[in-house]
Formats: structure tokens, C-alpha cells, sequence
């Protein structure tokens, strides 16, 4: 993908790293990087409130004389939106990447075989999906449940943008990074990565759509359909995963959405 | 209430609790939860408070959150394990992983026996302290 790769500028800032293609844009990445760090730096504040809020109402339940029932239902809902509350913070640390993660060694071939079920769920009936898995697909080192949550976030994106009778397509390869920008320790490695695309046919995207899609809380679903915060996750994600993320949609001519992480260094294929 | 839970709860009457975090307000909900849990809790506001208290009396178990001012609950375990090795600590913190860096992953290389991500249900907590709490 050297065509897509941004200007040698993107690479001073860390989120230009994770974006690559028409989602790499220096004043996107910029934007994007800016509110991570807010999202990171209020999170301990609001955590802290948090745990406050979550202890006191749990101390007030189990003081409640019984008989008290409109005050109990008070409490019940104390607890339910603080809970609510510790929800959003944990999506918008996910966006930030500081959610703490495992990486382990990982085939992803073996990954998506095993987790059929749950893809074929998330593209939903009526939507056709199709695989086409590399072969000899190298390992990579990633924390298994963020790499799951990722695909599922993407065919469901691709489920809503194709709606019926589309079709979504999970292909997998190894690719080579033709960044020439390595050599000064920007960007992602010169080198081999693992790209996961999820292709649809659907309806695209315009750039300005495409340049929003990782903000937290930005959506073009209707309202109940998505709260704006699957890609801001997968953002995360990859920079917590040291990967990149490569965007190709256009409005009428569908969106592919690939994730690229680093080989493991451990070198050879899957076992 | 079963016999088995009875032995347990039996045995963790009167443990010494030392809860040190720089939130007044969860310093105090902790004391009450932990008191009417029959533990015998103190609290310090820093690290620092917290190392001075424990040298006057022992304890058996040390909650410690991790940011705090005056001194860090990070540099409070390490003074722990070299002072009191016999301590149990559960390290708690709202603060998040940065790039590289987990808050809750050096109080284990340091030898935290417990750690719990803020907020966290103050049951857990209690659940935490029975299991590491010595019988009397």
C-alpha cells in the first residue's frame, strides 16, 4: 500500500502511526491524538468520583431499612448509571489505547476459523460473507480479545453500511510496508505485517465521513443503531498493538477497512 | 448462615486493615464498609502517613491506591516489602496504562498480592481482604 502512505510530517505524531490511507490526514491525526490524551488524563478523575459513587450507594443498600422501596429503586438507579458511567469511561480509554492488554502469539487464520460463529452473527441475516484466508499467513503478537472485538466492530460496520442482500468479504495476507520513513524510527516499521481487510459492498463514504469515523461519539447510524465508539476502539487498538490502519471507501463503491499488525518476532509462519 | 461461611467470617474478626488513599471521601466509605465487616481499620492520606502509622502499629493487610501526593503508593509497596515482608498488600488505582506502563502491573512485580481497577465493587474488596487476612 506505498500509495497511501502519508507525508514524511505524519510520522512525528504518534497517531499518524496508526493511520494510514484517506483516514491518514496530519490535522485528523492530530485532532484524534489530542483527544486521547484528554480522554486519558480525565480518566483518572473520573474513575476515583467513580468508585466513591459505587461504594456510598453500596453502603446505602445495604443500610436500607426494608419497606423503603422508592428509596431502594433511588439507589438501584445510582448504581445502574454509575455503572453506565464506568462503561463509557472503559470505550473511551479503549479509544485512547490504555486499556490494559495481553499480547500473546496469535495465528489469525486459526482465530477467525474459531470464532465463525460470532462473525457469521455480527454480519447478520441476509448479508453474505466471504472469507479468503492467506495461506502460509505469518504470526503475529496481539491481545486475542481486542483483536476479536475489532472484527466484530468491523463486519458489523460493513453489515450496516451494505444493509441487505450485501455482501462483506474477511480477507487475510501478509504484506510488506514500503514505509521509507523506518530508518529514522517513525512510522510503522519498514518490514512484514499481517493485514486483516473486511471489504463490503455498500453504500462508501465521502473523505469528510471518512476523516470523522474514528472520533468517539461520531456515528452515521440512526439513533439506537450505534453509539460512535467501534471505531474509536479499534483506533486504540492498533496503536496500543503498535499496527496501522488503512481506509479505501468511496461513496457508491463500498469501504475496505484493513488492520495491519507487525509480525511476531518470532519468524515463520503459524504453526 | 452455613457453618463453612460462619468459620470465615469468624476468622477474620478484628484483622488490622490500613487503607491509604488520598480521597477523603473513599478513605471514609472504605473505614465504614470494612468496620461493619468486623475489621479493624485505620487510614492514612499518603503514603508517607501511612508508613508512619504502620511502624507505630502493625497491620495484616495494606490497601494502598498508587497516585497520590507526598509519596506514591508505588515507592510505599517497595518500603513495605523491604520493612514489613510479612504484610499483605492489594494496590488499587483509577489511573490508566500509558504507552509501556501499566499502574497496576509494577505493584506486582514490586509483590502486591492483589490489585483492583477503580471503581470497583467495595464487596470485592472486603472478598480480597478475607482471602489474604491471616485466621486469628
Amino acid at each position: 500500500m506505498p500509495e497511501h502512505n502519508p507525508p514524511l510530517s505524519d510520522w512525528d505524531n504518534p497517531a499518524a502511526q496508526v493511520l494510514h490511507g484517506r483516514a491518514g490526514d496530519f490535522g485528523q491525526s492530530q485532532r484524534l491524538e489530542a483527544m486521547a490524551e484528554l480522554s486519558s488524563e480525565v480518566a483518572h478523575d473520573v474513575n476515583n468520583a467513580l468508585q466513591v459513587i459505587k461504594s456510598a450507594v453500596e453502603i446505602l443498600r445495604r443500610r436500607l431499612p426494608s419497606g423503603e422501596t422508592d428509596v431502594a429503586r433511588m439507589v438501584d438507579m445510582l448504581s445502574r448509571n454509575a455503572d453506565g458511567a464506568a462503561s463509557l469511561m472503559q470505550q473511551l480509554l479503549g479509544f485512547a489505547g490504555r486499556l490494559p492488554l495481553e499480547p500473546k502469539p496469535v495465528d489469525v487464520n486459526e482465530l477467525i476459523a474459531g470464532m465463525a460463529g460470532q462473525l457469521r452473527e455480527a454480519a447478520g441475516s441476509g448479508v453474505s460473507l466471504e472469507t479468503a484466508l492467506g495461506g502460509e499467513l505469518w504470526e503475529i503478537c496481539v491481545d486475542v480479545g481486542g483483536l476479536k472485538t475489532a472484527m466484530l466492530n468491523l463486519c458489523a460496520n460493513g453489515r450496516d453500511a451494505v444493509a441487505h442482500e450485501g455482501v462483506l468479504t474477511l480477507e487475510t495476507r501478509n504484506v510488506q510496508s514500503a514505509n521509507s520513513t523506518a530508518a529514522t524510527g517513525n512510522g510503522p516499521a519498514l518490514g512484514e505485517y499481517v493485514a486483516i481487510t473486511v471489504r463490503d459492498n455498500g453504500s462508501g463514504m465521502t473523505p469528510q465521513v471518512v476523516a470523522k469515523v474514528f472520533d468517539p461519539y461520531f456515528t452515521t447510524k440512526a439513533t439506537g443503531k450505534g453509539a460512535g465508539f467501534g471505531l474509536s476502539q479499534v483506533y486504540g487498538f492498533m496503536k496500543q498493538s503498535n499496527g496501522y490502519i488503512d481506509i479505501d471507501s468511496a461513496p457508491g463503491k463500498g469501504t475496505s477497512v484493513t488492520l495491519c499488525f507487525p509480525r511476531s518476532e518470532a519468524a515463520g509462519p503459524a504453526p | 448462615m452455613f457453618p463453612a461461611q460462619r468459620s470465615r467470617r469468624a476468622r477474620a474478626v478484628n484483622n488490622r486493615i490500613l487503607v491509604i488513599d488520598d480521597n477523603e471521601d473513599f478513605r471514609l466509605l472504605a473505614q465504614l464498609a470494612l468496620q461493619a465487616e468486623n475489621f479493624d481499620v485505620s487510614v492514612a492520606a499518603n503514603g508517607h502517613d501511612g508508613m508512619s502509622l504502620l511502624r507505630k502499629r502493625g497491620v495484616d493487610v495494606v490497601v494502598t491506591d498508587i497516585v497520590m501526593p507526598e509519596q506514591d503508593g508505588i515507592e510505599t509497596i517497595a518500603q513495605l516489602r523491604k520493612e514489613f515482608p510479612a504484610i499483605k498488600v492489594i494496590a488499587i488505582s483509577g489511573a490508566v496504562s500509558g504507552t509501556g506502563f501499566d499502574y497496576l502491573k509494577v505493584p506486582v512485580q514490586l509483590g502486591a498480592a492483589r490489585i483492583l481497577r477503580k471503581p470497583f465493587d467495595i464487596q470485592e474488596l472486603v472478598r480480597l481482604i478475607r482471602e489474604l487476612a491471616p485466621a486469628e
